[in-house]
């Protein structure tokens, strides 16, 4: 993960950047939760909420794939299928956890 | 040069990544940047902050972004504070919803920097454009008001023509009009009109009466003639079903002869010395509407210390209570007996007072003119 290179992308300084991929990796899995709880109760709403605010928010920091996976869940919440949503919220958190590593490392 | 206050922008989203990047993205750029995680409190910002712009979430929990600007237009404080909407590729349909609602744009997520600095940058200039062709009219609007305030004579101006006034327009072109005639060393004319309409055609109107009425109040006329002439070229200016109603009281001081020409116009109030007030009714068409117009008029013989209220139906009438002016002048007769000990000067602002509740406004424009003889 280049983080010099994203940030730079969105203009800002380095410093800034892992603050704000600090700040995501919380609320997304914050949002996650939040997401699982709803795969729990069986209600789409939550769901479809939750993965549209992790959608946004990485997309925005330049993380393309956390915010593709999250793009697919909302998706699949709005057909209403919720298993294949949990193999995906798997994949989401570990791609959190490499942000977290990444970060770890410098 | 001094340094200029930075724009204040708004930016509302519930997902705390996003307010942290546009403020990082803004505030480089020398906004002040304020942030609200939903929509309650982004209403109590817009309220409160009046930011020059906002960026708003459509997809919020609860209160969503949609409703925001709902409340945004509404609102006369922050019905004019652009709003652009932040939202997802696929939104077509929210895109539109926004627009419906009063939005200037949209900028999709994920953000561009650039194109969200472009787009905050030109309607930023859109908006101070707006607002300065808004001060602008606005301070025409007011040019107006003084130049039609500069034609309504002044009592001292005028000291042999012993009379006090009122006058309040409600909006900046007022509808009521006044003016004072020396028709001669002993012979003065007192003139009230209210023209149908409070707009900008009705000052330029009052402009074109104050001429008519120089040219047309002179010694060789009768007071009933002049009110014709008057009529007669009144009816080929005015358009649009305009009219006027108005009162002509034309006094000889040296002969005590008083002359009372109504053209549709609330009763004047005539107070003897020392004596009860009566009402002096006089029937007459209305001027500028017809070219056979026939005008009332009064004659009475007066004395010094007599006075003479003219006004307009502002003084008497009553949407809201619906009283008419015809009904509404007896109603006053009290009213005009407790300001008898006020100078002539002060009568009609003691008069006003009597009948106006303080911050009880008149709901019309009202001029009041107290004439002694």
């Amino acid at each position: 993960m280049d983080f010099k290179a994203m940030a730079s992308n969105l203009g800002i300084g380095e410093a800034d950047f892992l603050e704000l991929a600090a700040l995501l990796v919380v609320t997304s899995l914050s949002d996650l939760a939040a997401l699982e709880k709803g795969l729990a109760q069986g209600s789409p709403d939550p769901i479809a909420h939750a993965a549209h605010s992790i959608k946004g928010a990485a997309g925005n920091l330049g993380f393309a794939d956390i915010a593709a996976i999250a793009s697919e869940m909302e998706t699949l919440a709005g057909k209403g299928e919720f298993d294949p949503i949990n193999a995906r919220a798997n994949a989401l958190r570990q791609g959190l956890d490499a942000i977290n590593m990444a970060m770890d490392r410098r | 040069m001094e340094a200029t206050q930075p724009f204040t922008i708004l930016a509302v989203d519930d997902n705390p990544v996003n307010l942290t990047l546009m403020k990082m993205i803004l505030s480089k750029e020398g906004y002040r940047v304020i942030t609200a995680p939903g929509g309650p409190r982004a209403r109590a910002l817009s309220v409160a902050e009046k930011p020059d712009l906002i960026l708003l979430d459509i997809q919020m929990p609860g209160e969503d972004g949609f409703e925001v600007i709902r409340f945004l237009k509404e609102n006369p404080a922050t019905g004019g504070i652009p709003v652009i909407f932040l939202t997802s590729e696929k939104e077509i349909d929210s895109k539109l919803k926004g627009f419906d609602l009063g939005a200037v744009d949209y900028i999709t997520k994920p953000f561009n920097r650039r194109e969200m600095l472009a787009r905050v940058g030109i309607h930023l200039k859109l908006s101070i454009a707006t607002n300065s062709l808004i001060a602008e009219q606005a301070r025409k609007l007011r040019q107006i008001t003084e130049a039609q305030n500069a034609m309504l004579p002044l009592a001292e101006e005028f000291p042999n023509a012993r009379f006090g006034v009122y006058y309040k327009a409600l909006e900046e072109a007022g509808g009521d009009f006044y003016d004072i005639l020396e028709i001669s060393d002993q012979i003065t004319g007192y003139f009230v009109a209210d023209f149908s309409g409070h707009d900008i055609k009705t000052s330029y109107m009052t402009a074109a009466l104050k001429a008519l009425l120089a040219q047309n109040c002179s010694p060789v006329y009768s007071p009933l003639e002049s009110m014709k002439m008057i009529n007669d070229v009144l009816v080929e200016i005015l358009t649009d079903g305009k009219y006027l109603t108005a009162c002509y009281v034309w006094l000889n001081r040296s002969t005590g002869r008083l002359r009372i020409i109504s053209a549709g116009h609330p009763p004047v109030v005539h107070i003897p010395k020392g004596k009860d007030p009566e009402v002096i009714r006089v029937d007459g068409d209305i001027l500028g509407m017809f070219t056979d117009a026939r005008f009332g008029i009064h004659r009475i013989r007066v004395a010094p210390g007599d006075r003479l209220f003219i006004y307009s139906d502002g003084l008497v009438e009553s949407v809201k209570q619906k009283i008419p002016w015809a009904t509404g002048a007896e109603s006053l007769v009290e009213k005009f007996k407790e300001i008898r000990a006020v100078p002539y000067g002060d009568a009609p602002v003691a008069l006003m007072e009597t009948i106006f509740d303080k911050g009880d406004v008149p709901e019309d424009d009202v001029v009041v003119l107290c004439v002694e003889v």
